[in-house]
């Protein structure tokens, strides 16, 4: 609108903002030229906001798989056109962005959202659309029941839930106090560990909650002290962890910490120093992948992502790389069962029929099944032991 | 300036919208055309309340919430006609906004922007947490599909028919408000409510009034955002949306109707624009915010009108 008011005649404040505008209109020139015989596929990642402690490295996950694709000659011959947008974390914005990657774009496949919330906004536009989408969302309601054209490639609260329960059983840990964020992740957590710790013969003796923020949680710690739990189960993303594990030792709190995959990250020990010492954590195999057995399925091509992320990027990955990287694969993969040109329909097709060996664990995808499952073998148990991870199994 | 002016550009707009929606067959700038005119709804019940009245609100998110969330909870557990649950949300929105005026009436400027802030952050905990009928933070609520008496009309041309049609309601309701009695009993609110008080208005039933209209009016939007999205959590309902509105009612025109659209307009598209600048994208948006309130403090509409009467040789000025 100010365009027209505003070109003729050189007043300060017009010359201003005819200089904002010019390069708008060059980006959407520029980005309106390019991109003939190529696949397009879309990212829309939480580069921003509260989640973007997933988006990023996911999105450099996308960037650094699909420029290794490319160099390796493309898919099928021809070269991928990766187009990313921030979602913020909000669920209208990811809406927005799926649309647009959708029917402006026309992608053939969309990865991310980052969040569990983005993500089941978007699955019902997906299947409306007809177009390939790989969420990275860490609730099982994306993919239970199945829909044709919604996959998902991180571990579900459920698989790292039937993990920690796993291990409490197999460790003698019959009551457990815990502790979860009152956000999305951790109010789906907190289910799903209260659906199934019967099944394990684990009772959740103590529910706490506290704000992922919160500068102190000590009242909710010494709840946990005081009832009769054998351990701690904490599942919240950064900070809350290490808020935790300083508020506990302070109190006198001596029983064995867990925590859930959000905390899977060297941060617990930079930001936890001491306090983090003998802390376990369910972790994608991404965190460590100096520490897995030799004869790990998953140890060559974690210890490939790990070395590529921090040859390009100059710092160790956060296991959420895998999400994205792990979606490319499970494409490029699906690429290679197709002899015609790959569309949206041939492309969803041939990712049911796939097998893949990921940094997220074994997907074994077909009609049934459109992520990881509980033999993926996806969480691995990891202790800090002298300020390093170290596999506890 | 005249209010006629403001209707005219008002009218302008609302014609211009159907247009511009028809003139695409891309579902992705329909659907944010439909956000612009559910956004647009919610922003002129803000005018309303500051343009005109003076009453700052930063807590309208949670009007918006208890639309989207009323209608959600009436068609999914009640299976009540969407329509009527939108009615119903915005009715019931409405109740919300004159009851929280009441305790807020004798607060005012900063004190009614905390209290107004206030309001909308306690809303956003019990969204967030009240799991059972909001679905908090996750997985939120699913709506079913948008339909009129059992016909099917979910599609993005229906949506945006359904949302233009209420926008055009709330921009009667706004006209008929700026333009009466009641609309100079707001305006003498804003100047001064001892004054206002002194020569015989009864200053607290304004309050309310203009509250519950407010209200009403982001309490319909919200609804009407509900059959948009069709999926949502509790985070779109938190004081983040609250602070757009009122960027897009001091962007466009503090003192119009038409001001509110094309402010809501305007923070609705530009970020999605601005996408391309990638990594510089908030920055570039903040700075254009900036320059907007620097050379244009009364808002961009009004901002325009003054630049074209200078332009104008003859100096044809309101």
């Amino acid at each position: 609108m100010f365009h027209l008011a505003v070109t003729t005649r050189p007043y300060r404040a017009a010359a201003k903002l005819a200089k904002l505008c010019a390069p708008i209109a060059m980006m959407l020139a520029a980005t309106a030229s390019h991109g003939q015989e190529t696949i397009k596929i879309g990212g829309i990642f939480a580069l921003s906001g509260p989640a973007s402690f997933l988006g990023v490295p996911e999105e450099r996950g996308f960037r650094m798989k699909i420029d290794e694709i490319n160099k390796a000659g493309g898919l099928n011959g021809k070269k991928i056109e990766g187009i990313v947008y921030d979602t913020e974390g909000n669920t209208t914005k990811a809406a927005q962005q799926f649309r647009r990657l959708a029917e402006s774009d026309n992608v053939v496949a969309i990865i991310g959202p980052s969040s569990s919330g983005e993500s089941l906004t978007v699955g019902p536009i997906a299947n409306e659309l007809k177009v390939v989408s790989v969420t990275h969302a860490g609730t099982e309601k994306m993919t239970v029941p199945v829909t044709p054209w919604v996959f998902n490639t991180p571990p579900t609260d459920r698989v790292v839930a039937a993990h920690l329960l796993g291990i409490f059983k197999k460790r003698g840990i019959t009551k457990i106090g815990l502790m979860s964020a009152a956000d999305g992740f951790g109010q789906s957590g907190a289910n799903v560990v209260k659906e199934l710790a019967p099944q394990y013969g684990v009772q959740v003796s103590r529910h706490e909650e506290f704000n992922r923020q919160d500068a102190d949680i000590t009242a909710q710690v010494l709840r946990v002290k005081d009832s009769d739990a054998q351990a701690m189960l904490v599942w919240s993303a950064f900070p809350a962890p290490t808020i935790i594990l300083k508020n506990a030792a302070a109190v006198g709190f001596k029983k064995p910490i867990y925590n859930s995959f959000a905390a899977a990250s060297k941060d617990l020990i930079v930001q936890g120093g001491a306090n983090a010492e003998g802390t376990y954590v369910s972790s994608m195999r991404l965190l460590a992948p100096e520490t897995l057995a030799a004869d790990d399925p998953m140890r060559p091509i974690v210890t490939k992502i790990y070395e590529d992320y921090k040859a390009r990027y100059k710092e160790a990955p956060a296991t959420f790389t895998a999400h994205s990287y792990d979606a490319l694969l499970i494409i490029e993969a699906a690429a290679k069962k197709i002899s015609g040109p790959i569309t949206r329909q041939s492309l969803r097709d041939a990712m049911e029929t796939v097998t893949v060996v990921g940094g997220n664990g074994i997907y074994r995808l077909s009609p049934k099944s459109h992520g990881p499952d509980p033999e993926s073998r996806s969480m691995v148990l990891l202790v800090v032991k002298g300020g390093e991870w170290k596999v506890d199994e | 300036m005249s209010s006629a002016i403001d209707r005219r550009l008002t009218l302008l707009l609302l014609a211009l919208l159907p247009v511009l929606a028809w003139s695409t067959d891309n579902n992705f700038h329909k659907s944010i055309l439909v956000f612009g005119v559910v956004n647009a709804i919610s922003a002129v019940g803000l005018c309303l309340m500051l343009g005109l009245a003076g009453q700052i609100s930063l807590g309208q998110a949670a009007f918006f919430g208890i639309g989207a969330y009323v209608t959600g909870n009436l068609v999914t557990k009640l299976g009540v006609e969407p329509v009527l649950a939108i009615v119903a949300a915005a009715l019931g929105a409405m109740v919300l906004g004159w009851a929280i005026s009441r305790p807020l009436s004798r607060l005012h400027d900063h004190y009614l922007a905390m209290a107004t802030l206030a309001f909308g952050t306690v809303m956003y905990i019990g969204f967030a947490n009240a799991r059972d009928w909001t679905g908090g933070l996750d997985p939120g609520m699913s709506v079913p599909k948008f339909t009129v008496f059992g016909h099917d009309t979910s599609s993005m041309n229906a949506l945006f028919v359904v949302s233009w049609i209420a926008l055009a309601l709330a921009v009667f309701v706004a006209n008929n408000i700026f333009g009466h009695r009641i609309g100079r009993t707001l305006r003498a609110l804003k100047m001064s409510s001892p004054a206002a008080a002194s020569v015989g208005i009864d200053v607290v039933q304004a309050k309310a009034f203009v509250f519950a209209i407010g209200a009403l009016l982001t309490g319909l939007a919200g609804g009407l955002y509900a059959f948009v999205a069709r999926s949502f959590n509790a985070g779109v309902f938190g004081v983040g949306y609250s602070i757009e509105l009122l960027m897009m009612v001091v962007i466009g025109s503090l003192s119009r109707v038409s001001g509110a659209i094309t402010g809501a307009f305007i923070i609705t598209v530009l970020p999605i624009l601005f996408d391309r600048f990638e990594d510089y994208r908030t920055l570039v948006f903040g700075v254009t915010m900036v320059l907007i309130m620097k050379f244009m403090p009364t808002g961009l509409v009004d901002g325009l009108f003054s630049l074209g009467a200078r332009l104008l040789p003859s100096g044809r000025r309101e």
